[in-house]
């Protein structure tokens, strides 16, 4: 943990130092080119000037010839026009100096712009080093060049949009992998269960109880049994729900009172009181009163994840899918496994490391994503696994499988832990 | 010098102790003035040649007061009770708001669910200004709408008519005070002096049994003949 957030601010530090660059850029580039703005402007001011000049005279010839004075005149006139169609030697010099300088600053621009450049793909140089990209050392790519384990994991996303609701998508997968029909049924019934409840989770957050309710009353009994508070929650939140609407329901909601709070009179006897005494503030509104808190849309999200877990629980199904509980582990595993890629690496124990079932370091999971105990054999001293498993002896006590023979002789083996002697053969698998 | 004998002294001092009849007759009239047994108070008034005390005058109307709240007249007996003490409900807050529960359990009694919201949400009625350390009755008093039969409910003790009663009670000493408050008299204290004398004795005996004396008469309230218990402790053996 401590090597990520190291290895987080050092990216940072070396963005922020690129992204300040750039902001200083942008201000110096702002001011010149409004500079060289102002000096185009000026610059086409004075030779719309000076071209406006050269008109006016040769105006002021044609108008001359229509003169019926004499010819000296005339003779006068012809002479003039020559002169004015040029510009002066100072005005070229002008508009020379300004390009100039123009071509000069964005000239400038264009450097500076080029030397960020290097800054800029520092920052991939840092990511590189910080973060690993290659994650072939953590991965047993060959597992998926099994069709069978192809076919479990294609099998496992479909549930997983099974649960979501999107059956359409888990028919396409299913049909562009050609998964059996067998595998194909499984998928469908045993997500059915979950997909429902799914559904009504997804309802009770958008404020719609009606499904909950009627679930909950039908298995209302084994919510009891098992001490649940959803049953009772779901119809505080409908009760609720009908008061907020406002005086003009609110002998809907004392009739829902007394069709549903009667069961539960003995057990929420003070909660119940609390909820009718919300009528008393419904003149004002209860966003004026101690029972605001009803209105808000957190009070649903959290009874819609008590439901869920109830409603898991009591169905005896998971919460997650299969597909999100091994992605969430496996991220949290990946930092740990990237750590000891060096040591791996410099001691050759690649080959190791793909060859068994466990993995080289403890990582620690959270809570949630621990199902089952793990047992380590007191005689080897190592975990038990498939092919290895743990042996409940006749006298109670239990050792691995590879222990077991190596205890035995013949058929007779000696407890590690008792004195009492049995028959190897008689000890049985245990599962935990 | 005579020695200290705690375990033969007391009942010789109880017996010894002279009980004078006037005494008992204005702790007799005293309680009957103070609870408004009224009729009771004039007959024990002319037999024993007692007089009354200050709170004679205000028996009939504190009566009558008692009475509506007992029969559920609680509107009836706020309404009375205004007219004779103005200033009442201003100072005792508590009192007040006990009626006003007592008025709303009334209405839920009758079965009139609109009237008894339309109550409860009216600023007159001043529930939800109640103190917060009150505030759980009302919620108890509102619970009682959630059912059909609300005198069964967890909160059904409120429909019963020893609820009524104990109002009334406070009623009784409300009024006691606002007349004492008027009459500026600190003479008369506002329980019944022979209630205040019980609860001494049960403390004494209480105490005594603690200190391992056991060598007296005690006053057995529980007693079937309560008559015949009470005049044999006074009258010692």
């Amino acid at each position: 943990m401590d090597s990520e957030s190291l290895a987080c601010s050092s990216v940072e530090k070396d963005l922020t130092r690129v992204v300040s660059k750039l902001e200083q850029l942008h201000e110096n580039a702002e001011a010149d080119i409004g500079d060289i703005a102002t000096q185009m402007s000026e610059l086409v001011e004075v030779l719309s000037r000076a071209e406006q000049l050269v008109t006016t005279l040769n105006s002021s010839t044609q108008v001359s010839q229509d003169d019926p004075m004499g010819d000296a005149v005339s003779m006068q006139v012809e002479t003039e026009p020559t002169a004015p169609q040029r510009l002066t030697e100072r005005q070229v010099e002008s508009v020379r100096n300004a390009l100039a300088r123009c071509h000069e600053r964005v000239q400038k621009l264009s450097t500076e712009h080029r030397d960020l450049h290097g800054s800029i793909s520092k920052i991939g140089k840092a990511i590189d080093r910080n973060f690993s990209a290659d994650f072939s050392s953590t991965m047993r790519v060959d597992v998926l060049q099994d069709e069978e384990n192809l076919m479990l994991l294609n099998k496992a996303i479909a549930k997983h949009y099974c649960r979501q609701g999107m059956d359409d998508v888990a028919r396409t997968l299913i049909r562009e992998c050609k998964m059996s029909p067998e595998h194909a049924q499984d998928v469908f019934d045993s997500e059915r269960e979950f997909a429902d409840i799914y559904g009504i989770w997804v309802k009770i957050q958008k404020r719609d109880l009606t499904d909950a309710l009627k679930w909950a009353k039908m298995y209302s009994q084994q919510l009891s049994d098992r001490h649940s508070l959803i049953e009772f929650r779901l119809h505080r939140m409908r009760f609720m729900q009908l008061v907020s609407y406002g005086l003009d329901s609110q002998r809907e909601a004392i009739s829902y009172a007394r069709l549903n709070f009667k069961k539960f009179a003995v057990r929420y006897e003070h909660e119940i009181a609390n909820l009718m005494a919300s009528f008393i503030y419904l003149p004002s509104g209860l966003e004026n009163s101690p029972y605001k808190h009803f209105l808000g849309q957190e009070k649903w999200t959290e009874l819609s994840f008590i439901f869920l877990k109830d409603a898991c629980q009591l169905l005896g199904i998971s919460k997650n899918s299969a597909l999100s509980v091994v992605v969430n582990a496996g991220c949290t595993a990946l930092p740990a496994l990237l750590n000891i890629k060096q040591v791996m690496q410099s001691r050759q124990v690649l080959g190791m490391w793909n060859g068994c079932d466990e993995l080289p370091i403890e990582i620690d999971l959270q809570p949630e994503f621990r199902f089952h105990s793990i047992f380590a054999c007191p005689i080897l001293r190592q975990q038990t696994s498939e092919d290895n498993p743990p042996k409940k002896l006749t006298c109670g006590h239990v050792i691995s499988n590879d222990a077991l023979h190596k205890l035995s002789v013949g058929h007779i083996l000696k407890c590690p832990y008792c004195p009492v002697e049995q028959n190897a053969e008689e000890a049985v698998r245990i599962y935990f | 010098m005579a020695e200290y004998r705690p375990s033969t002294s007391w009942p010789h001092r109880m017996m010894s102790f002279q009980c004078r009849q006037a005494d008992l007759n204005r702790l007799v009239m005293n309680y009957l003035v103070t609870e408004g047994y009224q009729e009771a108070a004039k007959r024990f008034m002319t037999e024993a040649s007692v007089k009354p005390g200050p709170h004679m005058d205000t028996i009939g109307d504190r009566l009558r007061i008692q009475d509506a709240v007992r029969v559920g007249q609680v509107k009836y007996a706020m309404d009375l009770a205004t007219r004779i003490y103005p200033r009442l409900f201003e100072t005792d807050n508590y009192v007040f708001f006990h009626m006003q529960q007592l008025r709303l359990i009334e209405m839920i009694r009758d079965q009139k669910m609109e009237k008894a919201l339309k109550f409860a949400q009216s600023k007159a009625a001043g529930f939800s200004k109640v103190d917060p350390s009150h505030y759980h009755e009302v919620e108890r008093t509102m619970g009682l709408l959630a059912f059909d039969r609300p005198e069964y409910s967890p909160y059904g003790e409120l429909m019963y008519y020893s609820y009524r009663q104990k109002v009334a009670g406070e009623m009784n000493a409300a009024m006691l005070r606002c007349h004492e408050d008027e009459s500026k008299s600190k003479e008369e204290p506002m329980e019944p002096r022979m209630m205040f004398l019980i609860k001494l004795i049960l403390w004494a005996q209480a105490k005594l049994d603690r200190e391992g004396f056991t060598d007296y008469h005690k006053l057995d309230l529980g007693h079937a003949d309560f008559e015949e218990e009470f005049r044999r402790s006074f009258q010692g053996f």
